[in-house]
């Protein structure tokens, strides 16, 4: 990786007044606790380096125009600026790499329209989702954006990192559900970008589509301030069904036949592969207990009118059924599905060589497969782990795979295959955090290898995954347009430096 | 009563400036940065203003652990550690208690952190911004105790009590001054069902903002208590203020023996002597109200059906609810602590907040179980001009019961 070294201006009292002035004392926190809590995100930290990725401050504007102003500050004095949402993302996107100026959108969570008719809603990018569909819940109509973060991610964020939903099987991801979107450049323009160039059209044939370019930014472009999103009709039926299998090779089989199956209802299908399922066996409070010859589990999920999804539903269980798929029950299906959002986080999960419970946060390798690569990648994560855990003995644990259906309103194509980790986080130092980075490189390798990417959903610019995605992934020439397009954009470098690799884009 | 037993003994030793945050209580602070589902984030009615993560659980807690890692100083927490309204919405719904708690004994306490945060910053020589009105608050407090006698029971002019204590009101001070409807009615509507009771005329200093800054003083006043109470012979202890009946669940079981007393949420009382007996209440009160959940019931002790049983009986009377699940309802803007004293312009936002989720019902009334509810409630409304009445359960229940109560109760203080 190219190290380039840049001329940045300093967060000095004179900026802090500055910002004090556009933004009010109660907005802007230099206090170092209240910059420590934005140094990272829900990915395992370096905590043994805490200070590196300290923003010198924090602000907290309230509209597009507090934006351009804190952008156009920065800009004039090259300071360097991240943008952050729920801090719910796990590739790093809102960690301050250079430190300077951390602008938490939170403050802008307002709902401006709801238009019925058009089927969409104006929204401040500070919003939550769940606290979006609370509001749409009496009006009959949803935004499907449900991810892990439900209940803590913010629309920014969900751009920034080009969010992948549950169901967006049945409702496409965030890339298919934001219609158009408020951007505010480095030198403080403010644009729209949309499917052509207005606000509630999502297909345009007017110029580029430049709504794709601003979608997956991770902050190194703009700070999005508003969107607008796409509304559907609350599903009048929602039915999740698990099905436990003996082995792989039927798990796998008949997830490809659900999802081939030519189901418009289908919202998603997985698998729980073995590993997955002794991890969450050791869930006492949470999981409702899987009978112990129960390996492997398979869901499908169906979303939408009853009268489509009831008899979808018996023709899915005919297919799982064909495959040994033995229906695990009402009570299985309506409770893991329930606790989607929450089932993972438990830091005692985290097991030592010898079983004892032991702290351990969470991480998910997210990677995008095609079906024939799901097999061989399963195997050589487990291998990779597997290597890792014995050579570092207590510091981390293979809590298992996960392989989602992952394309926009259809079950077959991509899958997301995410193996989960037990990191010892609070036992992290140089050398065994240089041996997570080690492991995640391997494993964004090994998906390269087989021609697959990085990452479906938490983004691919956080340490060990950014060099692979850039310098391998794409390298067909997507990365030297990338290039051009942020020194274009960005001229200074402000917006999340070192992210991307996108440092080399300033290398003459 | 469900003692809910959250005691970390860790919390004994002090955090000081010039010491290290020790281990276990980083492994405290790490269990909830390490969550990082943030739950307690957004269900903060603070956050839900300030939109500040500084001032939710997973800022104190991942401030603490910043510290322990030598980023950032103790003494300069304090400021954003009174943004804490005390309420415990995030101790619910924080995974750690829902899906840890019970296996691991790991339930997230963030109520009794933001205390103990702020009674170490004092004794370390610490000072907290705005703290006067609280001050003066409990200098108030500790002169009504001192004074004691008549000032404690002229609420119950006119009130017939028994001889013994057997069954025991207790009213605190601000019921006691500010309140006095609560127990005059509660007195009333106990009369009328035939229960003798008397008052415990030295309830001590029970306010949560002494916990915060001086745990010593305020466990001598607990320990005055329970010790009165067992000379004089109370069994059944019935309690007032939902904030007191909170610190009876979940503070004195940590410090007090008190197998030989039972402690009663006043609603709690009633309903289940109305069930003992047969008794429905007679007159009809028509009505659709909206009801508010105290914190202190729906989320610190988890025991919040009375008031809503109460008011389903009272024919007419029907509630109507701003959401299904009970546990998240809003809070009043008052706290469960000196919030409403150090952040009143939040404190009035959030009450407004949850007054006009009321208004949108269409209801011209709010039921209420708490005096700090009513007090905050009828403040917001003057002040916001929004036409939402708040009124107490036990009000509408006297209606119901052909009580003639006396619509103005006695000042004191």
């Amino acid at each position: 990786m190219t190290t380039v070294a840049f001329d940045y201006g300093a967060v000095t009292d004179e900026v802090v007044a500055e910002l004090k002035k556009l933004l009010g004392d109660e907005n802007v926190l230099t206090e170092m606790h209240e910059r420590a809590m934005r140094a990272f995100n829900c990915a395992p930290a370096p905590l043994h380096r805490w200070e590196d990725q300290t923003p010198d401050v924090v602000v907290l504007p309230g509209s597009t125009e507090d934006v351009v102003g804190i952008l156009k500050l920065a800009n004039e004095r090259r300071i360097p600026v991240t943008p952050r949402g729920g801090g719910s993302g796990l590739a790093d996107g809102a960690m301050p790499l250079r430190k300077g100026i951390c602008v938490d959108v939170k403050r802008m969570n307002e709902i401006f329209e709801i238009d019925e008719e058009n089927s969409c809603v104006t929204v401040g990018t500070g919003l939550n989702p769940l606290k979006l569909n609370e509001v749409l819940e009496p009006l009959g109509k949803i935004f499907p954006d449900d991810l892990a973060g439900y209940a803590n991610a913010v629309l920014g964020g969900r751009i920034g990192c080009g969010g992948w939903t549950l169901i967006g099987g049945r409702y496409g991801h965030i890339p298919d559900t934001v219609i158009s979107m408020e951007c505010v450049l480095p030198d403080g323009q403010v644009i729209w970008v949309g499917g052509g160039g207005t606000k509630k059209i999502r297909k345009s044939s007017s110029g580029y589509r430049l709504k794709d370019l601003f979608m997956q930014h991770q902050g190194t472009l703009c700070i999005v301030t508003r969107a607008v999103l796409e509304l559907y009709p609350k599903p009048e039926v929602e039915f999740a069904g698990y099905f436990a299998f003996d082995n792989w090779d039927d798990a796998y089989q008949a997830l490809y036949d659900i999802t081939t199956a030519g189901f418009g209802t289908i919202s998603s299908a997985m698998i729980f592969d073995d590993k997955k399922i002794d991890f969450l066996r050791r869930d006492d409070e949470a999981f409702i207990p899987l009978h112990k010859d129960v390996r492997f589990v398979d869901l499908m999920t169906f979303y939408g009118k009853k009268c489509e999804v009831e008899p979808a539903v018996k023709e899915g269980f005919k297919i799982m059924k064909a495959r040994g798929g033995r229906y695990l029950g009402p009570e299985q299906g309506e409770g893991d599905w329930a606790s989607r959002h929450d089932r993972y986080h438990l830091s005692y999960h985290g097991r030592t060589p010898d079983g004892q419970a032991t702290l351990m946060s969470w991480h998910c390798e997210d990677t995008a497969a095609y079906h024939t690569a799901l097999p061989g990648l399963r195997e050589k994560f487990h291998e990779i782990v597997g290597r890792y855990m014995e050579e570092y003995p207590g510091m981390f644990d293979d809590w298992g795979i996960f392989i989602y259906t992952s394309n926009p309103f259809k079950g077959w194509g991509d899958y997301l295959i995410e193996i989960d980790v037990g990191v010892a986080e609070l036992a992290f130092n140089t050398e065994t955090w240089d041996a997570w980075i080690r492991m995640k490189k391997e494993i964004a390798n090994a998906a390269v290898d087989e021609e697959c990417s990085v990452s479906i959903c938490h983004g691919s610019c956080r340490e060990g995954d950014d060099d692979v995605a850039m310098h391998r992934e794409m390298a067909n020439g997507s990365f030297d347009i990338m290039k051009r397009i942020k020194r274009m954009i960005d001229p200074n470098n402000i917006m999340n430096p070192g992210k991307y690799c996108l440092d080399e884009a300033y290398v003459d | 009563m469900t003692y809910q037993l959250s005691k970390k003994d860790f919390y004994a030793e002090p955090l000081t400036k010039t010491k290290a945050i020790p281990e276990e209580f980083v492994k405290e602070a790490y269990l909830v940065f390490a969550c990082r589902h943030k739950f307690c984030r957004d269900i903060c009615p603070n956050f839900d203003l300030t939109r500040d993560e500084a001032h939710t659980s997973y800022g104190f807690h991942t401030s603490i652990l910043a510290v322990s890692r030598g980023v950032g100083d103790l003494e300069r927490l304090i400021d954003d550690f009174s943004y804490c309204l005390e309420c415990g919405a995030c101790e619910l719904r924080c995974p750690n208690t829902s899906m840890g708690g019970d296996f691991y004994r790991r339930s997230t306490t963030t109520v009794d952190l933001v205390r103990k945060v702020r009674r170490d910053h004092v004794a370390d020589g610490g000072e907290i911004r705005d703290w006067a009105a609280v001050k003066d608050y409990l200098d108030e407090h500790r002169g009504f105790v001192a004074g004691q006698g008549d000032l404690v029971t002229k609420w119950a002019e006119g009130i017939k009590v028994a001889g013994d204590l057997k069954t025991a009101l207790f009213v605190d001070f601000f019921t006691a001054t500010q309140g006095t409807e609560v127990p005059r009615l509660a007195a009333q509507v106990l009369g009328k069902l035939g229960v003798r009771f008397g008052i415990y005329t030295t309830p001590g200093v029970t306010a949560p903002e002494l916990l915060s800054v001086d745990d010593e003083e305020w466990k001598q006043y607990a320990a005055a208590n329970v010790a009165n109470f067992k000379e004089l012979g109370v069994k059944t202890l019935v309690v007032m203020n939902p904030h007191d009946y909170a610190l009876f669940i979940r503070e004195y079981p940590k410090w007090f023996a008190m197998d030989d007393l039972e402690v009663v949420f006043v609603t709690d009382f009633i309903l289940r002597t109305m069930k003992a007996k047969g008794v429905t209440p007679p007159v009809a009160v028509e009505g659709r109200f909206a009801y508010h959940d105290p914190c202190t019931l729906n989320k610190l002790v988890v025991e919040a059906d009375s008031p809503r049983e109460l008011v389903a009986m009272v024919p007419g009377a029907e509630i109507v609810d701003v959401m299904p699940a009970n546990q998240w309802r809003y809070c009043c803007g008052n706290g469960n602590g000196p919030y409403r004293k150090l952040h009143e312009d939040i404190s009035y936002r959030i009450g407004q907040k949850r007054l006009r989720a009321a208004a949108d019902l269409g209801v011209d009334t709010i039921l209420v179980a708490c005096p700090h509810c009513k007090d905050q409630f009828t403040d917001v409304k003057a002040k916001a001009g929004l036409p939402v009445e708040p009124v107490h359960v036990l009000e509408l229940l006297a209606k119901a019961m052909g009580i003639e109560w006396e619509t103005t109760s006695p000042t004191i203080g």
